[in-house]
C-alpha cells in the first residue's frame, strides 16, 4: 500500500505563492484554508454554469427545442445572464418562515458539496487534501447536503416544502446503503481507503479500470450510478422536488440568490458523483492509454485532468439523457428498488468480488491472461 | 422469483429503447428541431388567419350589421348617413367618426365580418397585441392606431353635429312625407298588426328578453307595440331575469326612461325604410360608458316603424346592447 | 398501502391492515398528525384552476375533494342572452382542447331545433374537422399524463403532433383554439385548397410518431409501474358518477356515442370502440385510461381515411336557412355528441324568438372529476396526481 500524501496540494500552494511565507506564522493556516477554499468554489461554479448550460442544451436537443440562443453565440452566456439576474432578485423571506433556519439552509446544503471537493483527486497531486480515509470521509460528508435540505422543507413553513424535505431525508437515508455497498466493493478490490490510492490502482491500460477488474464490477457499477441518481435526487428519483406533485418541493419558498445557491450546489454534487464514478470504476484522471498517461509536466497534468473532467461530464451527460427520458418513480417504489433490487444485487456482487480477489488478486482480466504484458 | 427477474429485465429494457428514442432525437436535433425563433423568424400565417381587424373605410356604409352581430359587444361606430361630418372619415355615403375595436373584449371570432353588407370589415394578420394598459387594448380602425384621448374628444365634440344633421334631414324628410303620412301608416299598421299576431306572446318576450338590464331605450322591439300606435314601451327591468321579461305583456305603458338617460325626446319619426336613430348629442360626460356610439340594432331598420321615436336618445341601443350582456 | 386504515380518526389506526394477521400491538405513542394540503387552484399539475382538498397522513391521502368553480363565466346565461349564431363562439370556450366537437354538439342541438337539411359536403367537413380536434385533444392528454408522471419528453412529441393539427384547423378555419368554425346549419366556411393532402401527409406522421410515443412513454416499465394498478375504476363505479368517454371505455364499458346513436354522418365509417386492454394493470385503471386515449387517435386517424377517399370534392358548406339570423320554432331538443372526453349534451330550448330560451350543458368533465375522490382515497399523493391526470378533465368545461 503507497503512503498516503497528506495535504499535497497544500505544501505545493506554500511553493507556488512564496509571499505566504512571509506573513506571521499564525496567518498562515488560515491562508492556505482561504486559497485551498477558493478552488472548489470555484471548480463549482464553473462545474454550476456548464452543467445548468449542458442541461438545457441537452435537453432541448431531446425536445426538439433549441434552448437558449440569445445571449452569446448558441446561448452560452444564458446561464451568466441568469446567474446575475437571480442575484439582482429581491431577498423573499416568508412571514411565517424560521427565518434563520430559512438563510442558513442553502448554505448548509452548500457546504456538503463544498466540502466533497476536497477529498476529488484531479490529478496525483492536484488534490486538497488526500485523505487516507476518502471514500469514507465522501460518504460521511455527502450527506450533509442532506440537512441543509431538511432545514430548508422545515424552515419554509410550507406543507409542500415540509413533504419534499421528508421525502429527501427518506430517499438519502435509504440510498445511503447500497451507495456504501458499492463502494466497499471498490476498496475490496483496490485495498485502499485513499482516493489517490484507488485511482493509481487503475493505473495502465483501460483494461485495468476496476469495471473490469472481474465480472461482477458492473452490476456494482450499475448499481452505483442509479443510487447515486438517488442520492442527488435527479429524475427519476426527483422525489423531493417533484414539480407535478410537491410544486418545487423543498425550494417551493426559495428564490434569488438563495435558489440560486441551492441550484448550484445541486450541480456541483453531480459533478461530484459523476467524478466519483468515474474515479472509482473507470481509472479516475487515467486516460486508459499508457503512453498519453506517462506524459510528463504541465501536459499531462492538462491531459489527466481533461481525462476526468470528460469522464465527469460523460456521466454528467447520462444524468440528463436518463432525466429527460423517464418518468419519476413513487416513494414506495423507490425503497422497493433500493432495499429490494439495489442491496441484493450489490451484496452478491461483493461477496463475489471478495472471493475473486482472493482466488484471483492482482490485475483483474490481465491475471486471467486476456491482456498479457500490458499492464502498467 | 421468476417474475422478479423478468420484470427487472423487462423495465430495463423498456428504460434502454425510450433512451434510445431519445438519443436518436438527440443526435438527430438539427433535422428534429421545430422551434422558431420567434422575434427573428416568423412562422408562416394562414390568410385566413383571424387576427386584428382592418377596415376599408370607404366600403363602409355605416350599417351597424357589424356591431349587432358581435357577440360581446366591443365595436363602437359613430358617424352620420345624413351628411359630411367635418373632420370625418367618408365612407360609402357614410361619414365616420369613429370606428373602433376593444380588443380586450374581442374575442376574434369573425362574426362581424360575415353579415358586412359591403365586405369591409376584415380580420387581418397582425396577432401581436400587447399593451401594459387596458385602454390601449381599444383600436381605432379608421386610423389603424390605438384609440387616443385626441380620437375620444373628436368623436364626442362631433355628436353635436351628427345630431344636428340628423334632426335637419328629419324635418326635410317630416315634411316632405306629411301628404304620404296617413295612407302609410295605415298600410304599416296593417303589416305590424299581422306581425303581431303571428309572434304573440314570444314577442314581447323579446321585447322584454332584449335587454334585461338595459339602461336606454332599444328601438328594436317596440316595433311591435307599436303597432298599436303607441310610444314604443320599454320594459326597464334592471337585472330582471328573462322569464319576467317574458311576462310582460305587449302593449306596456311607456315607462319614464331610467336613471342614466333623463332626457328622453319624443321625435317625430315618421321614417323611411332604414332610418338611423340620429345621436342625440349626450351631455359631454366622463363615462366611457355614456359616451358609446349609436348601434342601432338591424330590426329597427324594418320598414313599417313608423312609431314614435320616444328614444333617440344619445346613446340610443349601442350601450343598451352592450350593456344586456353584462 | 393500506385502504382500510381509519379515515375518520385523527389518530392512525394499524390495527386491521391486511398484512398483519397476528395480534398487533398499538404502534408506540407517536403522534401523528394529519395534514390538510390544499393543491390547487395554482398547482402544476390540476390541469386548470382546481383545487383538491385533500387529507394527508404522511404520503398517503386520507380524503379528497375537487373544489370547482374558480374559472365559472356563466356560459349558458350569455348563450341564452345573445342570438343562437352568437353563442357558438361561447361553446369554443367549454372544453377549449376540443372546441370543434362542442361546436358540433350545440350546432346539432340547434340543427335539431330547426328542423334543417345539412349539406353533406359540410357533414364530411365536419367530421373531419372533429377527428383532427380529437386526436389533437388527446395528444394534450396523453402528453400531459406523461408530464404528470414526470416524463417531460413525450409531452414535447405530443405537441408537436399537436402543432401539426393546429396548423390545419388555423388554415382552415383561422384560429388555433377558439375555432367557431361548424356553425348551424354546416360550417362557416369552406375548405382552403390543398388542405386534404396536408391531413393525410399528417396522418400518416401520426401513426408513425404515435408509435414513437408510445414506445418512450406507454410501455416504459416505470410509466407502468406508476400507472397500472392505480385508481382502478370498475364499470359500476363509473356509471354511477356519469363518467363517460375514455374513463368509462377504459372500464370495458363499450360505449360510444358516435356508435351507439350516430350523430351527423357517423354511421358511414368503420371504427372500433377502445376499451381498456388490460394488457397492462388492472381493466379501468390509469394505465388502460392512457392507452385507450392512445388507441382513439389510431381510431380517428382510421377515419379521417374513410373521410378523405369518401369526401365530395366540392359542394355547399352552409344550409341557406341559417345563413342569416334566425328563429327556430318553438320547441327543445337535446343532443348528445362523443367528445374526446365524453358525452358532451347541449339542452336548447327555443320560444321562437332569435334567442335561445334556455340553453343547458352537460359536460362531460364536470362528471369525470367528480368520480376522483372515489378512486383517490387511500392512494398516496404521488398516484392522487396521476389519477387526475388520468381522467383528462377540461376546467373551461367542468366551470362553464
Ligand atoms: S371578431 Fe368577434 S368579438 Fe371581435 S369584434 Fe368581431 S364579432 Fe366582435
Ligand atoms: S357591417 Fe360593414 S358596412 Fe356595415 S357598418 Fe360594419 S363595416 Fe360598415
Amino acid at each position: 500500500m503507497p503512503e498516503t500524501t497528506t495535504g499535497a496540494l497544500i505544501y505545493q500552494i506554500l511553493e507556488l505563492l512564496p509571499f505566504l511565507k512571509e506573513l506571521p506564522e499564525f496567518l498562515h493556516i488560515p491562508m492556505l484554508m482561504f486559497v485551498t477554499g477558493l478552488i472548489p468554489v470555484t471548480v463549482i461554479s464553473l462545474v454550476g454554469l456548464v452543467g445548468v448550460y449542458m442541461e438545457r442544451k441537452v435537453s432541448a436537443f431531446m425536445q426538439i427545442r433549441l434552448g437558449p440562443m440569445e445571449y452569446g453565440p448558441w446561448g452560452t452566456l444564458q446561464t451568466l445572464a441568469d446567474g446575475i439576474k437571480l442575484m439582482g432578485k429581491e431577498d423573499i423571506i416568508p412571514r411565517e418562515a424560521d427565518k434563520p433556519l430559512f438563510i442558513l439552509a442553502p448554505i448548509a446544503a452548500f457546504v456538503g458539496v463544498f466540502l466533497l471537493f476536497i477529498a476529488i483527486p484531479f490529478d496525483r497531486d492536484i488534490i486538497v487534501v488526500d485523505l487516507n480515509v476518502g471514500i469514507f470521509y465522501l460518504a460521511a460528508v455527502a450527506s450533509i447536503e442532506v440537512v441543509g435540505i431538511i432545514m430548508a422543507g422545515w424552515a419554509s413553513n410550507n406543507k409542500w416544502s415540509l413533504l419534499g424535505a421528508m421525502r429527501e431525508a427518506a430517499q438519502v437515508v435509504a440510498y445511503e446503503i447500497p451507495v456504501g455497498i458499492c463502494l466497499v466493493t471498490v476498496v475490496i478490490v483496490s485495498g485502499s481507503f485513499s482516493m489517490v490510492d484507488i485511482v493509481e490502482e487503475q493505473k495502465g491500460l483501460f483494461l485495468n479500470w476496476f469495471i473490469f477488474r472481474n465480472p461482477v464490477m458492473w452490476v456494482v457499477f450499475i448499481a452505483f450510478i442509479i443510487a447515486s441518481l438517488a442520492e442527488l435526487k435527479r429524475a427519476p428519483f426527483d422525489l423531493p422536488e417533484a414539480e407535478s406533485e410537491l410544486v418545487s418541493g423543498f425550494h417551493t419558498e426559495y428564490s434569488g440568490m438563495r435558489f440560486s445557491i441551492f441550484f448550484i450546489a445541486e450541480y456541483g454534487a453531480m459533478f461530484v458523483a459523476s467524478a466519483l464514478i468515474a474515479i472509482l470504476f473507470l481509472g479516475g484522471y487515467y486516460t486508459g492509454i499508457p503512453f498519453l498517461d506517462n506524459i510528463d509536466g504541465i501536459l499531462g497534468i492538462l491531459i489527466r485532468v481533461g481525462a476526468l473532467f470528460g469522464k465527469a461530464f460523460a456521466f454528467l451527460f447520462l444524468q440528463m439523457w436518463i432525466r429527460w427520458t423517464l418518468p419519476r418513480i413513487r416513494l414506495d417504489q423507490m425503497f422497493y428498488l433500493c432495499y429490494k433490487v439495489l442491496v441484493p444485487f450489490g451484496f452478491v456482487a461483493m461477496i463475489i468480488t471478495a472471493f475473486w480477489q482472493m482466488v484471483l488478486p492482482g490485475d483483474g482480466f490481465m491475471s486471467l491472461g486476456w491482456a498479457p504484458g500490458l499492464g502498467k | 422469483m421468476g417474475t422478479y427477474f423478468r420484470e427487472i429485465y423487462k423495465v430495463s429494457k423498456s428504460i434502454v429503447t425510450g433512451m434510445g428514442i431519445t438519443w436518436r432525437y438527440f443526435v438527430n436535433a438539427k433535422k428534429r428541431i421545430v422551434t422558431i425563433q420567434y422575434p427573428h423568424e416568423k412562422a408562416k400565417i394562414p390568410s385566413r388567419h383571424r387576427g386584428t381587424h382592418f377596415l376599408e373605410t370607404e366600403k363602409c356604409i355605416l350599417c351597424y350589421q357589424c356591431s349587432n352581430a358581435c357577440p360581446v359587444d366591443c365595436i363602437y361606430i359613430e358617424g352620420s348617413r345624413d351628411g359630411t361630418v367635418s373632420g370625418s372619415h367618408q365612407g360609402k355615403g357614410a361619414s365616420l367618426t369613429r370606428f373602433s375595436i376593444d380588443y380586450g373584449l374581442c374575442i376574434y371570432c369573425n362574426l362581424c365580418c360575415e353579415p358586412c353588407p359591403t365586405e369591409c370589415i376584415h380580420m387581418g394578420q397582425q396577432f401581436n397585441l400587447v399593451s401594459t394598459r387596458r385602454d390601449e387594448m381599444m383600436n381605432n380602425l379608421l386610423t389603424d392606431k390605438v384609440y387616443n384621448e385626441a380620437d375620444h374628444k373628436f368623436v364626442v365634440g362631433k355628436r353635436a353635429e351628427i345630431d344636428h344633421l340628423a334632426e335637419e334631414k328629419k324635418r326635410i324628410k317630416a315634411e316632405k312625407a306629411k301628404a304620404a303620412a296617413a295612407a302609410k301608416k295605415a298600410a304599416a299598421a296593417k303589416k305590424a298588426a299581422e306581425e303581431a299576431a303571428a309572434g304573440d306572446k314570444p314577442e314581447a318576450k323579446e321585447a322584454g328578453a332584449a335587454k334585461p338590464a338595459a339602461k336606454a331605450e332599444k328601438p328594436a322591439a317596440p316595433a311591435k307595440p307599436a303597432a298599436e300606435a303607441k310610444p314604443a314601451a320599454k320594459p326597464k327591468t334592471d337585472s330582471a331575469p328573462k322569464a319576467e321579461g317574458a311576462a310582460k305583456p305587449a302593449p306596456a305603458k311607456p315607462k319614464a326612461d331610467p336613471a342614466p338617460k333623463p332626457d328622453v325626446k319624443a321625435e317625430e319619426g315618421a321614417k323611411p325604410a332604414a332610418p338611423k336613430a340620429p345621436p342625440a348629442k349626450p351631455a359631454p360626460e366622463e363615462k366611457k360608458e355614456a359616451d358609446k356610439p349609436v348601434t342601432e340594432s338591424k330590426e329597427s331598420a324594418k320598414p313599417g316603424d313608423d312609431k314614435k321615436k320616444e328614444d333617440d336618445k344619445g346613446s340610443s341601443s349601442g350601450p343598451s346592447e352592450e350593456e344586456k350582456k353584462s | 398501502m393500506s385502504p382500510s386504515r381509519d379515515v375518520k380518526g385523527s389518530k392512525t389506526k394499524m390495527a386491521d391492515t391486511a398484512n398483519m394477521n397476528t395480534n398487533v400491538h398499538e404502534p408506540p405513542d407517536v403522534r401523528t398528525e394529519e395534514l390538510l394540503l390544499n393543491m390547487g387552484p395554482q398547482h402544476p399539475s390540476t390541469h386548470g384552476v382546481l383545487k383538491v382538498v385533500a387529507k394527508t397522513d404522511g404520503e398517503l391521502v386520507l380524503e379528497c375533494e375537487p373544489v370547482v368553480g374558480y374559472l365559472h363565466r356563466c356560459f349558458e346565461k350569455c348563450a341564452e342572452s345573445g342570438s343562437y349564431v352568437q353563442a357558438v363562439p361561447y361553446t369554443d370556450r367549454l372544453d377549449y382542447l376540443m372546441a370543434m366537437g362542442n361546436n358540433l354538439g350545440y350546432c346539432l342541438a340547434v340543427e335539431a331545433l330547426m328542423k334543417v337539411e345539412i349539406p353533406e359536403y359540410a357533414d364530411y367537413i365536419r367530421v373531419l374537422v372533429t377527428e383532427l380536434n380529437r386526436i389533437g385533444s388527446h395528444l394534450i392528454a396523453v402528453g400531459t399524463f406523461g408530464l404528470d408522471t414526470g416524463a417531460i419528453t413525450p409531452f414535447f412529441y405530443a405537441f408537436r403532433d399537436r402543432e401539426m393539427v393546429l396548423d390545419i384547423l388555423e388554415e382552415i378555419c383561422g384560429q388555433r383554439l377558439n375555432y367557431n368554425y361548424i356553425r348551424p346549419g354546416g360550417v362557416a366556411y369552406d375548405l382552403p385548397e390543398g388542405i386534404l393532402d396536408k391531413i393525410s401527409t399528417f396522418i400518416d406522421h401520426m401513426e408513425k410518431s404515435l408509435e414513437e410515443i408510445n414506445n418512450l412513454l406507454t410501455y416504459n416499465g416505470i410509466f407502468i409501474h406508476r400507472t397500472a394498478n392505480v385508481g382502478v375504476m370498475t364499470p359500476e363505479v363509473a356509471i354511477k358518477y356519469g363518467v363517460t368517454g375514455p374513463n368509462l371505455r377504459s372500464t370495458g364499458v363499450k360505449r360510444d356515442l358516435r356508435k351507439l346513436r350516430p350523430y351527423s354522418i357517423y354511421d358511414r365509417f368503420e371504427f372500433n370502440i377502445c376499451t381498456g386492454t388490460g394488457e397492462y394493470g388492472t381493466i379501468g385503471d390509469c394505465w388502460n385510461r392512457h392507452i385507450v386515449r392512445t388507441q382513439e387517435i389510431i381510431e380517428s386517424i382510421k377515419i379521417l381515411r374513410q373521410v378523405l377517399n369518401a369526401m365530395p370534392t366540392e359542394g355547399e358548406h352552409l344550409a341557406k336557412a341559417t345563413a342569416r339570423k334566425f328563429r327556430p320554432p318553438k320547441g327543445a331538443a337535446y343532443t348528445a355528441v362523443e367528445n374526446s372526453k365524453g358525452e358532451l349534451g347541449f339542452y336548447i330550448a327555443s320560444d321562437g324568438t332569435d334567442e335561445p330560451w334556455r340553453v343547458k350543458c352537460r359536460a362531460p368533465s364536470f362528471h369525470n372529476v367528480s368520480v376522483l375522490p372515489a378512486l383517490a382515497n387511500g392512494t398516496m399523493l404521488a398516484d392522487l396526481v396521476i389519477i387526475l391526470g388520468s381522467l383528462d378533465i377540461v376546467l373551461g368545461e367542468i366551470d362553464r
